[in-house]
């Protein structure tokens, strides 16, 4: 017993040690980094990737720009400080051809349209991030915490035919370190064809209307007449979910329809390129 | 030394060098002006009910006992809503509305109907301690609180008169609000609490609280009670419009679904139960169940399930409370008897709460006989009670119309002649009584019973609960309503409530602007009423 009530003292003096206030020291490293920040992006799952596609900006749009907000830690200072950011090379791998689909005689039913993907070459896909015309956006201002810079995507008429990928990350200069390695690296995947859309993969799209394929994407447009893209699908998410109901019923009434239409012709149903039947409705 | 003192003694040393530790208070709070504040009346344990928009003062003066001087201290009365403390259209943060400075209360009601609290914070001017206290403020206008009475117009078309909670009938609302009355005779009304709608005050989604009027010529409104604002048609609450001559049969919510019936079959949306308002539009038939005003909850449990007549499948049906639908048969009678009845009309629907037990009553179209069915719910099943061949010389077998008592007696009220009558359904043989009435003037004939009542099954929502035995009657243009207390299912006395108007009354419906659309056990009461009646 007098163990038991000796461990209790201790216990209670320690206790009451912790009670006590100590003065924390005061904040002195000189370091300073960088970070994106994602919550521009935070709709996707992928908050660090995002997409873009040159169909829905118009046809005489040969330029645009993605602006990227990037964020500090540490001191502020008085004085601009420059931000130093790099491509990364993405290892792509080819997919596997699917099946070509043949007719009784062995000739191609259709064709199956193989779209490359390719990482972005500077200058001619995109503006370089030293390039002397944008560079003044890679400074964080005086007394500021934060800043946005440009990625402005080039339209290249490869474009037309291939997906490319801008993979790039925040690089060590004289001024920052590189942040958190979960926020120190973004991606923007872009085309001037039907692109997936960042936000598909989030919330009802995905589960709604199932996995992206452009065909699918090009049915929604020409039966809606609205973009599909990814200010459109945010506004369909914030608004009126009985009207997110209706309208998913409404595209697969019109997917059998047009189904039931193609095969009266002696057409097959609706399908992606690789074979896969456009499908819409409640993924489980 | 004891071992139980020197273990109580260690742990009272502890303790106290604990509280000792590193801890000064140097706090220079007035402790020497806080006082005693005590409010003694008029703030908790009251509700107040105020009309807004006629100048109404509502006037509070509670009864504050304090030892400071009154000089000392300041008040402030500030009224809330449901709505205070979340965003508006701009993204700024609704703030609580000042409506006082005086240690009394008289506010001119300018405020949306609706439900609010008052707080009342007395402070003291030196130190800034407060004392704060709360009341409920329900704020209605004339159309948001009392009876609707659907009638047909002496022209044969559909419009509605309002009895308000303070005793007065606004006539023709319909006709008076959008220009003309609805085409084609009544079919329906009803009360649907908590309809989803894009409010054209904000452009923004929300709920309310609307009468649903349908006639036989399919036309629909829906009017929000508030004001009477129409804020739907037959057309306007589908996205793709209605096609062309289909029947709106019912507009009404359970406990997770707010459900259209129409004659191409069922549509569902959520409820406020379930998630955000949305535009309360609905979109694709979901279900072949057509339905028809012929609905009626299953309270024996509070989730929503229902009791239901299908006027195209011709179908006596019960549902779940997940719109699981399926006939109402027993090892005697299958289905048979229940689907496919295409010689056979619905009449009336009814359900008492004493056992939980519906009932339908059907008319055979060739040869006249009446049916009366019985039937239970639950949880995930129903049965058929009883199927009873009603007497051809009964009242019950001849009568015009029809309501069920829900609360005090296991009763179906029945009006044969222009008389009205109750069919005992404890008894063996159904007999049936004369119900006689007091007050009803001499000439007019009975032409229509209902049992109408606030209060329910559960004990919510006790302040301002009736439930009155609800008679119309007609003398040539003009009809008579007379509302009776009862005893045991028998109106007694003289009406509690009486008005006439102009017209051939069609229906009545209470509407309780209190009642939230999110209380799931009132949410069942509020909607109990059958609308066939």
């Amino acid at each position: 017993m007098r163990r038991v009530i000796n461990t209790m003292i201790l216990g209670g003096v320690l206790l009451a040690a912790t009670a006590c206030e100590k003065d924390l020291e005061l904040y002195s490293s000189e370091d300073c980094w960088l970070n994106f920040s994602y919550s521009e992006n935070k709709g996707s799952l992928e908050p660090s990737e995002s997409s873009y596609s040159f169909v829905y900006a118009g046809s005489d749009v040969t330029i645009d720009t993605v602006w990227v907000e990037i964020t500090t830690m540490g001191f502020v200072y008085d004085t601009p400080r420059a931000i130093s950011v790099e491509q990364v090379q993405v290892d792509i791998v080819k997919p596997e051809l699917p099946a070509m689909p043949q007719d009784s005689t062995g000739a191609p039913v259709e064709e199956i349209v193989v779209v490359d993907t390719i990482n972005a070459i500077p200058g001619k896909h995109y503006v370089p991030f030293d390039d002397a015309s944008i560079a003044k956006y890679f400074q964080i201002p005086a007394g500021a915490v934060s800043q946005k810079v440009p990625v402005v995507l080039k339209r290249d008429a490869s474009l037309d035919t291939c997906v490319a990928i801008l993979k790039f990350r925040i690089k060590e200069n004289e001024f920052f370190k590189v942040g958190y390695e979960d926020y120190s690296t973004r991606q923007i995947t872009f085309t001037d064809m039907l692109a997936k859309p960042s936000q598909w993969e989030y919330g009802y799209m995905i589960y709604n209307y199932g996995e992206y394929g452009p065909v699918k994407h090009q049915f929604l447009i020409d039966q809606t007449g609205e973009p599909w893209d990814d200010e459109y699908i945010v506004a369909l998410h914030d608004g009126d979910s009985a009207y997110l109901e209706y309208l998913m019923a409404k595209m697969q009434n019109q997917l059998n329809a047009l189904n039931a239409e193609r095969v009266a012709q002696g057409l097959d149903v609706l399908k992606e390129a690789d074979g896969t039947e456009v499908y819409i409705g409640m993924v489980y | 030394m004891n071992i139980k003192r020197s273990l109580a003694l260690s742990v009272m040393v502890v303790a106290g060098l604990s509280m000792t530790a590193c801890f000064s208070d140097d706090s220079t709070l007035g402790v020497d002006k806080i006082g005693t504040i005590e409010v003694v009346t008029g703030m908790e344990d009251t509700t107040y009910v105020a009309t807004a928009f006629i100048g109404d003062v509502l006037e509070i003066k509670p009864e504050v006992v304090t030892s400071l001087d009154e000089s000392e201290l300041s008040y402030e009365w500030t009224l809330l809503s449901d709505k205070t403390g979340t965003l508006d259209e701009n993204g700024d943060t609704i703030q609580p509305q000042v409506i006082g400075n005086s240690k009394y209360l008289a506010y001119t009601v300018e405020t949306p109907a609706g439900q609010y609290q008052i707080r009342y914070a007395i402070t003291v001017k030196d130190s800034g301690y407060s004392l704060i206290t709360a009341t409920d403020l329900s704020v209605v206008t004339e159309f948001s609180q009392g009876f609707y009475i659907l009638k047909e117009t002496t022209d044969g078309n559909t419009d509605m008169d309002m009895y308000s909670a303070s005793g007065n009938l606004s006539q023709n609302i319909i006709s008076n609000t959008t220009g003309a009355a609805l085409s084609g005779k009544p079919y329906s009304i009803t009360p649907n609490y908590g309809q989803f709608y894009i409010n054209p005050d904000n452009d923004q989604m929300d709920a309310t609280n609307t009468m649903v009027v349908i006639t036989e010529n399919k036309q629909m409104g829906v009017y929000r009670t508030t004001d009477m604002l129409q804020i739907f048609d037959q057309n306007s609450i589908l996205f793709d419009g209605a096609a062309e001559g289909v029947q709106p049969y019912l507009l009404n919510r359970t406990g997770w679904y707010s459900q259209y019936f129409t004659s191409e079959g069922m549509r569902y949306g959520m409820t406020a139960s379930m998630g955000s308002p949305t535009s309360g539009k609905y979109g694709f038939v979901s279900d072949v169940v057509h339905g028809s005003k012929f609905f009626i909850c299953d309270y024996i449990n509070s989730l929503g399930g229902f009791f239901i007549w299908d006027e195209i499948n011709k179908d006596i049906l019960w549902s779940n409370y997940n719109m699981y639908f399926e006939p109402i048969v027993n090892s005697e009678y299958g289905e048979e008897y229940s689907k496919g009845l295409t010689d056979w009309e619905c009449l009336s629907i009814g359900y008492s709460a004493m056992d939980y037990v519906a009932n339908f009553i059907l008319n055979n179209t060739k040869t006249g006989a009446r049916r009366l069915y019985l039937a239970s719910g639950g949880m995930m099943a129903s049965s058929l009670n009883a199927l009873v061949e009603l007497d051809p010389a009964s009242h019950m077998a001849k009568a015009t119309a029809y309501s069920t008592n829900f609360y005090q007696a296991k009763y179906i009220y029945c009006v044969d002649g222009g008389k009205l009558y109750a069919c005992n359904l404890n008894s063996d043989t159904y007999a049936e009584i004369d119900v006689n009435l007091s007050g009803v003037g001499s000439g007019e004939e009975i032409t229509y019973v209902s049992n109408q009542f606030f209060q329910s099954p559960w004990g919510e929502y006790s302040v301002n609960a009736f439930d009155y035995l609800v008679v119309g009657t007609q003398k040539g243009s003009e009809y008579h309503i007379y509302m009776y207390e009862m005893v045991g299912g028998i109106p007694s006395g003289d009406p509690v409530i009486k008005f006439s108007g102009e017209g051939k009354v069609a229906g009545v419906r209470y509407i309780n602007q209190g009642y939230s659309e999110n209380d799931l056990g009132m949410m069942i009461s509020a909607n109990m009423y059958t609308v066939v009646d």
